[in-house]
């Protein structure tokens, strides 16, 4: 029953791979980010930290594919009808689909991440160790934000029009999960307010971690662990509604 | 012993009425919605018997592709019970899917930038199906749909009609027992569509796969299929076999004849003159009334005739006549009922008016007296 999912992220791995116009569009848009932001760190001396934060946010962020969108497609036109015609769960289909994706993405940007980072402050952020256990923290983050995109997908069962609830969850990215800004920057309240969302785990945290100014790591993990626990329960739990009362469509 | 059975089904929507009225009722609608419920499939029931090639047909908006995905297990029904091959769709449906396959004319489920063979070994995978297995399927199927040049093609780069004889082996690759087909050749041309149905049918014949076609082209019908079930408005209006439906509805024929003689002179009331020419005659007879052997023996009379040649109307024909009888009989019922509803008001107003004037006449004590009476006491 695994391999059959496995099969599924084999195969989006090739399909990325095969779409090489979209690795170099979104490797362009990387490093024109980390460039334009790094400029802007360093006219205000920000420090080699932030630069590297700056570096591994955005590498976790490009890494993730909007499967919410996929998901909303496919319900708009009628696609995921073949899906739910297979033996496999549409959702974790969906899933794997994301890790694949995201696998390749993540390998990709993550060598870009190092090398530009190392060009543009001349040094690694942390240790090999640390960044090993980084990498870590960066797959857990990619799962993380993948289910949350997938909750997201889910609404599109009732809603049909999901757009302003992948923006809510794009602003709350950059906002609460400290995308370009670390949290550090932050007033008290609007830093408490963040904490009590999952999207400083899923940026924040890895990209502290990896430069070297962590917070504690088992906290974290637990912390991680729960939001991905409250996440996938929501997920089931709204999907099987859904299914109850699916309603697909069009001819 | 049934394959499909379908028993009462009905499957209902709500959909939100349209706002009607001001600015403030509108919003007020916007707000908090009135529903109107929508019956899709209005109590259906039907059984299909292995091997059986059906056509489920009907117009737009008739409730074919609702059918199809209740059956299928995507959708659920609102009452009624459904079986597919002794499994409940709705609630075996992962079980379900390793015994059926789809194919839907409007959608791909091939991977778009990947060639056809890696999503080939992909469904082997999902289907459980052994690498060996998998082998010998993959090139019995890829010999008779002749895909041995495309699968190592990326899908992208498929023609239409190729990659419709990729989807069509993409859903068979399992084996499923019962194939449902949703408008398999739209989009195709002439040739693409003939070696579809071809596929189709021989797949069917030789494997006894149970097809269920939609297909508004009634050539696919024709060509696939030995059964017809018509829906319209979700109601079942027609379940018959292919033969049976046109011997029924065929009521006229058109012939016609080829003659040495250049005018014909044609005064039988048997058949009506629809095209004449010099050295042409066509005539169509109404078999109901007249047999086509009466016309033609009198026209052998008559003529010396170099070619004849008989024809009925298209299937496509038909079912048009089907739908405009059924519509025509709907409008005629709802009149009816409208007829039937003004009726029983005006009778009401009378009976209510008639007892007031008895009440008058019998109590007219107990009536209160009118500002005229009242004055005049």
């Amino acid at each position: 029953m695994h391999n059959k999912y496995w099969a599924t992220v084999e195969i989006s791995i090739r399909q990325q791979l095969a779409q090489k116009g979209q690795l170099l569009g979104r490797l362009i848009l990387y490093f024109v980010i980390v460039y334009l932001f790094s400029q802007v760190f360093q006219s205000v001396s920000a420090g080699n930290n932030r630069i590297w934060y700056l570096a591994i946010t955005e590498w976790l962020t490009l890494s993730t594919p909007p499967i919410a969108y996929r998901i909303a497609e496919d319900i708009r036109s009628g696609q995921v009808v073949y899906f739910m015609l297979r033996p496999l769960h549409y959702l974790w289909l969906r899933f794997c689909e994301c890790m694949g994706i995201s696998l390749v993405r993540f390998i990709i940007l993550g060598f870009c991440c190092l090398g530009f980072g190392y060009y543009l402050t001349g040094a690694f952020p942390s240790s090999s160790t640390t960044l090993t256990i980084g990498l870590v923290l960066g797959i857990l983050s990619v799962i993380l934000y993948s289910l949350l995109s997938i909750l997201i997908g889910v609404f599109s069962f009732w809603l049909k029009e999901i757009q302003p609830l992948i923006y809510l969850n794009l602003t709350a990215t950059f906002c609460f999960g400290g995308l370009i800004v670390p949290l550090g920057f932050y007033s008290d309240t609007l830093r408490t307010i963040s904490f009590a969302t999952p999207y400083p785990w899923m940026l924040w945290w890895p990209a502290e971690y990896m430069t070297g100014t962590a917070p504690n790591l088992m906290l974290a993990f637990l912390v991680f662990a729960g939001w991905t626990a409250v996440i996938l329960g929501l997920i089931i739990i709204l999907y099987q509604k859904c299914l109850e009362n699916f309603v697909s469509e069009g001819g | 012993m049934s394959i499909i059975e379908v028993k009462n089904l009905v499957k209902q929507f709500r959909s939100p009425l349209p706002a009607k009225g001001g600015l403030f009722p509108r919003i007020k609608n916007y707000l908090s919605p009135c529903y109107q419920t929508m019956t899709a499939v209005d109590h259906i029931s039907f059984s299909l018997k292995p091997g059986e090639r059906v056509a489920f047909i009907g117009p737009n908006g008739a409730g074919k592709s609702t059918t199809i995905k209740i059956l299928t297990g995507i959708m659920r029904p609102t009452s009624g019970s459904v079986t597919v091959l002794n499994k409940i769709p709705g609630v075996q449906r992962k079980s379900l899917a390793y015994q059926i396959g789809a194919v839907f004319g409007q959608r791909s489920q091939l991977w778009y930038h990947l060639p056809v063979q890696e999503t080939l070994s992909l469904f082997a995978t999902i289907y459980d199906i052994p690498p060996l297995v998998y082998r010998q399927r993959l090139k019995a199927l890829s010999a008779k749909f002749d895909l041995e040049p495309l699968l190592y093609k990326p899908v992208r780069q498929l023609s239409l009609g190729e990659r419709m004889r990729c989807e069509v082996v993409a859903s068979l690759l399992h084996e499923p027992a019962v194939l449902f087909l949703d408008e398999p050749t739209i989009g195709l041309d002439i040739t693409a569509k003939a070696i579809i149905r071809d596929l189709i049918r021989k797949q069917s014949v030789e494997k006894g796969v149970t097809l269920l076609l939609t297909s508004h082209d009634t050539d696919d019908i024709e060509k696939v299929c030995d059964r017809v079930i018509i829906i319209d408005r979700g109601k079942l209006l027609l379940d018959d076999s292919l033969s049976n439906l046109k011997t029924k509805y065929i009521r006229k024929k058109v012939i016609s004849i080829v003659t040495e003689e250049e005018q014909i002179q044609w005064d039988q009331p048997t058949a009506k003159i629809l095209e004449q020419s010099p050295h042409h005659l066509k005539l169509e007879v109404d078999i109901n009334q007249h047999s086509a052997e009466k016309v033609i023996s009198y026209l052998l009379e008559k003529t010396t005739i170099k070619d004849l040649m008989i024809e009925g109307p298209a299937l496509e024909t038909i079912i048009q006549t089907l739908y405009t009888q059924a519509h025509q009989t709907e409008q005629a019922e709802q009149a009816e009922q409208a007829e039937q509803a003004e009726q029983a008001y005006l009778r009401d107003k009378t009976d209510q008016t008639h007892q007031t004037n008895q009440i008058d006449q019998t109590h007219p004590a107990d009536q209160p007296p009118t500002d005229q009476t009242h004055h005049a006491q």
